[in-house]
């Protein structure tokens, strides 16, 4: 593979109290590359993200960003590597406004010291308008605003900022089919511009349509990997459930 | 368009005037009209003298609780601040800037204990408060023995910090008028502001975010502790001697001035502007109770039903 | 050791270290004498008493900071009432904490106000109400009858009863569906109301219970010192919080018994009389009670973090 390889995760663990919820997990995503990470309802997908976003440390295990390990402490040491991340949760303050949300943890200050409202405003509005053109009156609580708008703040904020990686946690878990259509053609806008993807979703359909890889994760071990091109449904739907490829049409499963 | 207006009403207070203004516009009404020795100029620099007692001692709650929790030691910070003042003998240069700044130390350093146990232990915040305001209590009585205090020597400069009447206005009021000021826009304007209504909007959010929530967190406390010793420094400025166990009970009025001003319970929302408006009302309705000769009995339980009538109006509103 | 028998162990030598707080009160001249034990049994069946109402309305997810002023207010509802007769006195002093505990249990359910607000509210009102009633002064009672429901030899009649009560709060918190559903509302209220129960008439009939409780503690305090006075109680809240909270309660609702309580409060008790024995001042007294509840709320949180993180 040609593409420049941002993140690589290697023998990653993580273990809460006596739970393992991963258990020594590699991980690669390069450039322009989106790799999707299927699997069962608490599979460990939602741990690893964290991880790989500084929520929590690994307990064992090394993470490379380009080719240097780092470790985080907290979630700005991700986004200071480029690796931003849009939460199952959104992770947005629900009693602040867009601009506010959309900097928080970075905001902009004047010569004084004091928050640049103006110009965070501005920024947040531009960004918002170029995702959603019809996106208007920002500067309310996001408290106030549709399920769709709240993602846009989310994901505007996750690719304003210099980003290498996206990490996407069931991006489209709580739209409707107009919002899941415009988050996949900003995922493919977004590869084209050569950032690396790692897409969490239980939408296989989907996912075989968008990812490049297709990562399986079952009880916090990674069982499969798939080159989305190659495989179908069935497989995948297969491979989550089983952990292992459906055996050919006369095998007998033991 | 945003408002660099730190004292304007901002969106995250709610964006228009907080209904607390109106009820304390009706309260000086309602108060002239019941007794006629309400207007006159030694009664209001006595109503804004008790109210600035409070009303420091509720800006530091107001922060903490815009941070989503609350601090009930404040009371205690309030007698331990006045009583180490005190027994520091403010006179002299250096002994009352101790008197002044080791006090105020104190109380930023217990906010902090306070801040730790709450944000890095996660520990409940009322309960944790009261326990510690309990310790204070007992620590500072031990300490004392119980007894009164009296400074072993006190300076003019000293008491003139809480006695001097520039303008026939209480000093103190030109301290709280300084804090109001530079916290409305510390809340409004800043970074650390703006972190404190994120992190008691969600604070697990704001952690993704980037925020350092615990960080955050423990400077509210601190803040809080801080302001509340400057109250009890005021108080022995202001008598020059004390006794502890006849000092204390201002987190509750301070509390329900917070509450009355429209800060969010569960915290992210709230502007310390407004809890300077709720201070006034509480300090006219005490002092017009006081003037009708209801007594302090009568006086906390018109404040139990105010605190309760504040949370149920503001939750019916869906604010609280 | 059997999980059973380490459980066990835990509660009487770490969790909170009974045992070894007695053996070392052992040490105390007369800490063990007939006499001492009975001035111990009389002051934590008091306590004991508002305690069993603090963890049923912990274990519903709720607290009350509204005991202490309500065992004032029984204890001055029952002085009060004694000429109306001795049966009127006592049951006015759980109606009147009843009716305090309703009050607290309908703002916490129909006005949604946090369970500390409304009882710090209601701390307040009732204190205010008893302080204007009384004139801040306590008032006397001389009658016979009522004094001798303070006494009993040699188990102090408050002693025995705290027991009953006891008792029956166990048996109805760990034998009857009612208790059931106290702990589920505790654990999650949300689950509860979607699997039918009625979270709000179960967390009020809590309040209700905790303040008939403290009521009839303020009671029999009253008949013990011959006097209902209008200002007792003020660190009730904080020492019945920190038997709960020893004996297994949080204040995160779901979790607590009565058994653990009890041996919260013979700890807490027994602490307070160990320090009263050695004539530490009441102020050392304070900052202790109150450094172990903060203590203990560090470790109840730190806990939950543990579980989680
Ligand atoms: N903070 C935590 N503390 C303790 N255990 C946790 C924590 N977070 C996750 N777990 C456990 O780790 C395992 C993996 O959870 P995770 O949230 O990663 O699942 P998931 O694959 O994202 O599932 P879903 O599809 O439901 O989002 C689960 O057993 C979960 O209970
Ligand atoms: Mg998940």
């Amino acid at each position: 593979m040609s593409a420049q390889t941002f993140v690589r995760l290697t023998g990653i663990t993580k273990n809460f109290g006596g739970v393992h919820a991963l258990k020594g997990v590699d991980l690669d995503i390069s450039a322009s590359e989106v790799v999707a990470l299927v699997g069962h309802n608490g599979a460990g997908k939602s741990v690893l993200v964290q991880i790989l976003s500084g929520v929590f440390p690994p307990s064992s295990g090394e993470i490379r960003v380009m080719g240097e390990p780092v470790s985080f402490h907290s979630p700005n040491d991700a986004r200071h590597h480029g690796i931003e991340t849009i939460y199952q949760t959104l992770a947005l303050a629900d009693n602040l406004d867009a601009p506010s949300n959309f900097f928080l943890g970075r905001e902009l200050r004047t010569r004084f010291g004091f928050l640049d409202k103006r110009r965070m405003a501005e920024a947040a509005g531009k960004a918002l308008a170029d995702l959603n053109p019809s996106f208007t009156d920002i500067e309310r609580p996001v408290r106030q605003m549709s399920g769709g708008q709240r993602q846009a703040v989310a994901i505007a904020r996750a690719i304003h900022f210099d980003v290498r990686v996206l990490i996407m946690d069931e991006p489209t878990a709580a739209l409707g089919p107009h919002e899941t259509a415009q988050v996949s053609t900003l995922i493919r806008r977004l590869r084209e511009q050569g950032i690396g993807i790692l897409l969490v979703s239980h939408d296989v359909r989907s996912v075989i349509d968008l990812a490049d890889r297709i990562v399986v994760l079952k009880a916090g071990e990674i069982v499969g990997t798939m080159t989305a091109a190659e495989t179908d449904e069935d497989s995948v739907v297969d491979m989550i459930i089983r952990g292992r490829r459906r055996e050919p049409a006369d095998g007998s499963a033991p | 368009m945003n408002s660099i207006w730190p004292l304007a009403p901002g969106r995250l207070g709610g964006s228009r005037i907080s209904p607390i203004w109106l009820v304390l516009v009706a309260v000086i009404v309602a108060a002239a009209l019941v007794s006629d020795r309400f207007l006159t100029s030694y009664n209001i620099a006595s109503v804004l003298q008790q109210g600035v007692i409070t009303g420091i001692v509720a800006l530091g709650m107001t922060v903490v609780l815009i941070g989503g929790q609350l601090d009930l030691s404040t009371g205690a910070i309030v007698m331990m601040a006045a009583v180490m003042a005190l027994l520091i003998g403010p006179d002299g240069t250096l002994g009352i800037t101790l008197a002044v700044v080791l006090p105020i130390l104190a109380g930023a350093t217990v906010g902090v204990v306070n801040g730790l146990a709450v944000y890095r232990a996660g520990a409940n915040s009322i309960v944790t408060t009261i326990g510690m305001q309990f310790f204070l209590i007992g620590a500072v009585l031990a300490t004392v023995s119980g007894r009164h205090v009296r400074a072993t020597a006190i300076g003019d400069a000293f008491t003139a910090l809480a006695q001097a009447r520039p303008l026939g206005i209480p000093f103190p009021v030109f301290i709280f008028a300084a804090l109001v000021i530079v916290l409305a826009v510390v809340m409004s304007s800043t970074v650390f502001g703006r972190h404190v209504y994120a992190i008691g909007g969600d604070a697990d959010a704001s952690r993704r975010s980037g925020v350092n929530v615990v960080r955050t967190g423990i400077a509210t406390f601190a803040i809080s502790g801080a302001l509340a010793a400057t109250s009890g420094v005021i108080i022995a400025a202001l008598v020059g001697h004390l006794d502890p166990t006849g000092v204390g009970g201002y987190e509750f009025p301070a509390l329900t001035a917070v509450v009355l001003g429209g800060t969010r319970l569960t915290g992210g929302v709230g502007r310390p502007i407004d809890t300077v408006a709720a201070i006034l009302v509480i300090a006219i309705i005490t002092n017009v109770m006081t003037i009708l000769d209801y007594q302090y009995p009568i006086q906390l339980l018109v404040q139990g039903i105010v605190l309760t009538g504040a949370v149920a109006y503001y939750n019916w509103r869906g604010e609280a | 050791m059997s999980p059973r028998a380490q459980e066990l162990f835990s509660r009487f030598f770490i969790k909170p270290p009974l045992v070894p707080l007695l053996i070392l009160a052992s040490f105390i001249p007369g800490f063990w004498s007939m006499g001492n034990m009975r001035i111990l049994a009389e002051a934590i069946s008091v306590d004991g008493i508002v305690v069993i109402g603090m963890t049923i309305v912990m274990i519903a997810g709720g607290f009350d900071m509204s005991v202490g002023a309500v065992m004032a207010l029984g204890g001055v509802a029952a002085v009060v009432l004694l000429p109306h007769g001795l049966a009127v006195s006592v049951l006015a002093a759980g109606a009147f904490g009843a009716l305090a505990g309703t009050l607290s249990g309908t703002l916490v359910t129909r006005l949604r106000i946090n369970p500390f607000i409304s009882t710090l509210a209601v701390m307040v009102m009732v204190r205010g109400a008893i302080l204007a009633y009384t004139d801040t002064r306590p008032v006397v009672s001389l009658d016979d009858m009522f004094l001798a429901l303070g006494e009993g030899r040699p188990v102090p009649y408050a002693f025995m009863i705290m027991v009953a009560v006891a008792i029956t709060a166990h048996v109805w918190l760990n034998g009857r569906p009612w208790g059931r559903h106290v702990y589920a509302v505790g654990a999650d209220e949300t689950a509860a109301a979607m699997s039918g129960l009625r979270v709000g008439r179960l967390k009020l009939q809590c309040y209700l219970i905790s303040g008939a409780l403290a009521g009839f503690a303020g009671m029999l305090l009253a008949a013990r010192l011959g006097t209902g006075s209008p200002i007792i109680g003020e660190s009730t809240p904080l020492s019945a919080a920190a038997a709960a909270l020893i004996g297994g309660a949080s204040l995160r609702g779901g979790e607590g018994s009565v058994g653990g309580a009890m041996i919260g409060l013979v700890f807490v008790g027994g602490l307070v009389n160990a320090m009263n024995l050695l004539g530490v001042a009441s102020y050392y007294q304070s900052m202790v009670i109150g450094g172990m509840l903060f203590a203990l709320v560090v470790a109840d949180g730190a806990f939950l973090r543990l579980r989680s993180s």
